[in-house]
């Protein structure tokens, strides 16, 4: 600390400044899809976005007077991260950074809409069958998430499981996207 | 230092120590906390009875927290300011009585500080305005006995002829102003109380209202003033923002002030 006082000292008598960074908290948002069957040609998901919900917002009795305060998703923040255009589940898995304040958060709430120029929500394609949907959801998924100076970094992962996709694009695509909107889990790590 | 009386010959060198805070944003969203340690060297001369100029060069720390406790801290020089002062009328009689006007440049001498990679740095962890600004006002003075009273308004009216990158937001005019008085119940030692306000206009952003910029503000400040030597002043005080009228989400700090103040 003595030896960095000193250089600062010293570049600033020179006329320069000197800087120094400290990363803050982040949490890695990773959206990815597992188990998929060989006959699921597609799967695609549209998540408008994902916001980290601080326990003591989850809810109150306020809420039952009107809108939680936070409800315009159109708005990126420090605990909310949009999306757009399709993820595709099949693919690598995608990756966004939200850099959060300190909080204990209870829940992560994916919003599942179609984003950007996307007609569909959730599509899939099952030996050449193409079945979509543009129903809208609001999927909150419990989680125990704590994020302090000592505890500075997590990664939160949605992970769509498939293996139900291509029974339910057979069935409809009322089917599909009830089973994509169910069938996530959520682990932090 | 700035508010004595000037006579020929007089010369003052002063060196103060002193630290700030404020917040600016919302809460949670998009606050970023400020925190400024300075060291300011000023020295003053008098040239004639009616005469003052005077030059103040700060170096500072500035500390930055986002939401995220994300911190920047930046060691840096800051702008200087180069003043005069000139007495146009003094009064006779008991006591001493003073009117005249004062005018200043703060000159943007602080570097650009930057990133790893080279990019200018917010201007919110900058130290410097980035800008040239032109000082002008009035101020007065009056003692009798063990008590003198000091007041002060002038206008800072930004210039954008030498902003450069990371300077991006243009502040706008602002008014300031100050009322001290102070009494001094033995020779050695004095109490002063003091309001200093500030006024500021909106701050523009590519041509934009920027949020969370202009507005007033008023601090009350108390100071002990001791002289354990002749021509030698040791100042301390303690500022507390005492009205807040600050638009969008700012939040001004209490600040504390140490200085030393050697007359020649």
């Amino acid at each position: 600390m003595t030896s960095r006082l000193w250089a600062a000292s010293g570049l600033m008598l020179v006329g320069c400044a000197a800087v120094k960074q400290e990363p803050g908290l982040t949490v890695d948002v990773v959206l990815v899809g597992a188990e998929a069957p060989s006959t699921l040609d597609t799967a695609e998901v549209s998540v408008r976005s994902v916001e980290l919900v601080p326990c003591q917002m989850a809810w109150s009795p306020l809420h039952l007077l009107g809108s939680p305060a936070r409800a315009d998703h159109s708005i990126e923040s420090p605990t909310m991260v949009a999306f757009s255009g399709a993820v595709d589940l099949l693919a690598a898995p995608t990756v966004a950074t939200l850099n959060p304040p300190p909080d204990v958060y209870c829940y992560a709430r994916a919003v599942l809409e179609p984003s950007g120029d996307l007609a569909y929500t959730v599509r899939a394609e099952v030996d050449g069958q193409d079945v979509a949907t543009d129903r809208v959801a609001w999927i909150d998924l419990p989680m125990d998430l704590t994020l302090h100076e000592d505890h500075p970094h997590a990664e939160v992962v949605l992970t769509f499981s498939l293996s139900q996709w291509p029974d339910a694009a057979a069935t409809g695509s009322d089917v599909l996207f009830e089973t994509a909107r169910d069938d996530v889990i959520l682990t932090v790590q | 230092m700035g508010a004595e009386q000037p006579f020929a010959g007089r010369k003052r060198v002063a060196v103060e120590a002193s630290s700030r805070s404020d917040a600016i944003g919302e809460p949670g969203v998009n606050q970023i906390r400020l925190r400024d340690d300075a060291l300011t060297a000023s020295a003053a001369m008098s040239p004639a009875d009616r005469w003052q100029v005077a030059l103040s060069i700060p170096v500072g720390r500035r500390t930055v927290e986002d939401v995220s406790l994300a911190r920047t801290t930046v060691w840096s020089p800051g702008d200087v300011t180069a003043r005069g002062r000139w007495v146009g009328w003094r009064g006779t009689g008991r006591g001493s009585s003073l009117v005249g006007v004062g005018t200043g440049l703060r000159l943007p001498t602080a570097p650009v500080a930057r990133g790893p990679s080279g990019e200018a740095l917010p201007m919110s962890a900058q130290l410097g305005a980035g800008h040239l600004t032109g000082i002008l006002g009035v101020w007065g003075f009056r003692s009798r006995g063990a008590w003198a009273i000091y007041g002060s308004a002038e206008g800072w009216a930004p210039g954008r002829v030498w902003t450069r990158d990371g300077f991006e937001s243009v502040p706008g005019l602002s008014g300031r102003s100050t009322v001290a008085a102070q009494w001094q119940p033995r020779t050695r030692l004095a109490l002063r109380g003091s309001l200093e306000g500030r006024l500021d206009q909106v701050a523009t952003l590519d041509g934009a209202p920027e949020p969370d910029t202009g507005g007033g503000v008023v601090f009350t400040r108390a100071d002990l003033v001791v002289s354990p030597v002749t021509d030698l002043v040791v100042q301390a005080g303690v500022s507390v923002p005492t009205v807040q009228a600050l638009k969008g989400y700012h939040v001004e700090g209490p600040s504390v002030a140490l200085g030393v103040t050697r007359d020649f």
